[in-house]
Parts: C-alpha cells; sequence; structure tokens
C-alpha cells in the first residue's frame, strides 16, 4: 500500500514539474534580456487583468472559467532579431514536450500556432505560439480548459496575445 | 483552555512579527538615505492619501491593516539579489501570485491574508509588505477612475 501511494505522489510531482516547462524554459532563456516580457500569474491574480467594462453577465463568465484555470505565462516580445528562427524553434519544441496541435492561423503579417495537451479526458494545458515580422509571444494557461470558454477569455482579459483565442470557435463548432 | 488560546495568540502574534521582519531585515540596511524613512500605512493614513475621495478606492483599501513600503538604494536597484529575500517568504509557505519582468519588474507573493512584493521601474526599487484583504478584481476598475492629482504620491515626493 505504502508503494503505490508512494508511486502516485511520485508521479504526481513528476507532471506538476513537467507541466508549463516549455514556456518556463523560455522564460529562463530569456530571463536578462529586457527586450523580452515575462510574465506568470497564478489564478488567484487573474482578476487583476479582468476587461471590467463588460455586463455583469461577462463578469460571472469571467469568474466560471477563471476558476478552474491554476495559471497563465506569457513570454513575449515587440522586436526579435530572427522571428522566424524563434517561431520554428518554440513550436518544434511544444510538439516535442507532447502537446497536440489543435490549430494554425498563417497570414501576411503572422503565424499563430494553438497547441493543447489532454490527460484522462481533460485538457490540462494550451499552449500558442505566435511569430510575426519582428514580434514572438509564447502564452501557456494551465489548469482545466474547456476549449469552448477558453476562446471567450480574449475580450474578458486585458492580455493583447489572448486574441488568437477568438479563432478557437472556428474550430469548435 | 484560557492558558491554550492565550498561548495560541501568543504564537500567532510572533509569527506575523516574523513574517514581516523578513522584509525589514533585508530592506532596512539598504535603505539609500538614513532620513528616508519606510512608509507605514494604516486604514486611517490609507484614506487620507486619497485626497479626492475616489470611492473606489476607498472599497479597495476597506479590510486592508497595514502597508510598510522601502524605497532601496540604487546599490540594490542593480544588483542581481534584490528579490533574494523572496525565498525566505516562499519557504514559510509564501506563494507566487503573480511575476512580471522585462524593461520593469512586479513580483507579487502571498499567504492568505498577507502579501510582500517587489517593483522595479524607472530607476527605482520598492520592497512592500502588506496585511489585510484586498478586493484584487477592483484594481482595473480604480486604474481606469483616477486621475491625475487624486492622491498623495508619498512615495515618489520624498525624492523632491
Amino acid at each position: 500500500m505504502k508503494k503505490i501511494v508512494l508511486t502516485i505522489m511520485t508521479v504526481s510531482i513528476v507532471s506538476l514539474a513537467f507541466s508549463q516547462e516549455v514556456v518556463t524554459k523560455y522564460m529562463d532563456k530569456y530571463e536578462n534580456d529586457e527586450t523580452f516580457t515575462k510574465v506568470s500569474v497564478s489564478s488567484k491574480m487573474f482578476s487583476l487583468f479582468a476587461e471590467m467594462e463588460g455586463s455583469e453577465e461577462d463578469e460571472q463568465l469571467f469568474y466560471d472559467i477563471t476558476s478552474k484555470l491554476k495559471g497563465m505565462k506569457v513570454v513575449a516580445s515587440e522586436k526579435v532579431s530572427k522571428p522566424k528562427e524563434l517561431y520554428s524553434g518554440a513550436v518544434s519544441d511544444v510538439e516535442k514536450a507532447g502537446f497536440e496541435e489543435l490549430m494554425t492561423v498563417k497570414d501576411a503579417e503572422e503565424n499563430v500556432k494553438i497547441s493543447i495537451k489532454e490527460k484522462s479526458g481533460t485538457i490540462e494545458e494550451l499552449i500558442m505560439v505566435m511569430g510575426g515580422k519582428e514580434q514572438f509571444a509564447m502564452v501557456s494557461i494551465f489548469g482545466e480548459i474547456d476549449l469552448k470558454e477558453i476562446s471567450k477569455l480574449a475580450s474578458l482579459m486585458r492580455v493583447n496575445q489572448l486574441k488568437y483565442l477568438k479563432n478557437l470557435d472556428d474550430v469548435i463548432d | 483552555m484560557q492558558k491554550t488560546f492565550s498561548l495560541l495568540l501568543l504564537l500567532l502574534s510572533i509569527t506575523t512579527t516574523a513574517q514581516e521582519s523578513i522584509i525589514k531585515e533585508f530592506s532596512e540596511p539598504r535603505r539609500p538615505r538614513r532620513w528616508l524613512n519606510p512608509i507605514c500605512l494604516y486604514p486611517s493614513t490609507l484614506r487620507m492619501i486619497n485626497i479626492s475621495g475616489n470611492p473606489d478606492y476607498n472599497e479597495l483599501v476597506n479590510d486592508i491593516e497595514k502597508i510598510l513600503i522601502y524605497t532601496l538604494d540604487s546599490a540594490t536597484t542593480v544588483s542581481d539579489d534584490y528579490d533574494s529575500w523572496i525565498s525566505d517568504y516562499e519557504e514559510i509557505g509564501f506563494e507566487e501570485y503573480i511575476s512580471l519582468y522585462g524593461e520593469q519588474t512586479m513580483k507579487i507573493y502571498g499567504k492568505e491574508e498577507e502579501y510582500v512584493g517587489v517593483v522595479k521601474a524607472e530607476g527605482r526599487l520598492l520592497t512592500f509588505y502588506l496585511r489585510g484583504a484586498i478586493p484584487f478584481h477592483k484594481i482595473p476598475t480604480l486604474i481606469n477612475s483616477f486621475g491625475e492629482g487624486d492622491f498623495l504620491n508619498i512615495v515618489t515626493d520624498q525624492f523632491k
């Protein structure tokens, strides 16, 4: 019995350590580079970024969505020297970490790739990688993610990089 | 029973002091000039600096018991270990609530109704300790509602 408990504990600790590891790796890599903004927000602080000019319904929806999330991490820069390489490197790192591609948006201005990681039927992390002509961004949202709800976060939070989540509506329906 | 209760109260007060003391021990020797005292705000003083009587602000600070703010010297501002004291708080159960770093830095850690943090912006470095409850969801509303001159800027006014 002790062995089983210990194994479960070890597996839980290992899986916890590996969650958000891709974005954390990029946060560490650019820790001292001031051209990159690094943000780590726990669910307790999501309300700090809430767009509060919405209706009471929006407010309720915001709390319903964020109550199931554990946090969010963002690494972003408006001016990177090799955006294409950085974007493809990040996309490759996300794939290697076992994420499943959900959707890709490509236009003349930017490329966006949204990927998810599922465990026992629950989406526990969503990663969005964005590469533009000079811009780069990587966003990780983790916790219990409902794709139908998460696309609405874009209009409920004052985080510019989340605007691409609106595209998820096309995939879900 | 009463003895147990008194002992618990004593232990609680010792813990609270200890939690505040970590930031004090780091910040006190790193104050730039002897006259630049830490700012200590209590409910009455928190309301006093709201010179325009902004109701959103009063609502935000309503349940704050104490805020302690230190402005640190330039040597600490440029050093790599300006936030080394945060690990001592993590050891006693404080969790990372928000970390933002790039051109500016802001880190907030919390445990129940106690918060500690560091803000590095425009060449200045502040550390703070806050005890009490803050409705974080009210902060965006407050930012939208306050105007120039609404508050006495007690931190930057010290440098004038």
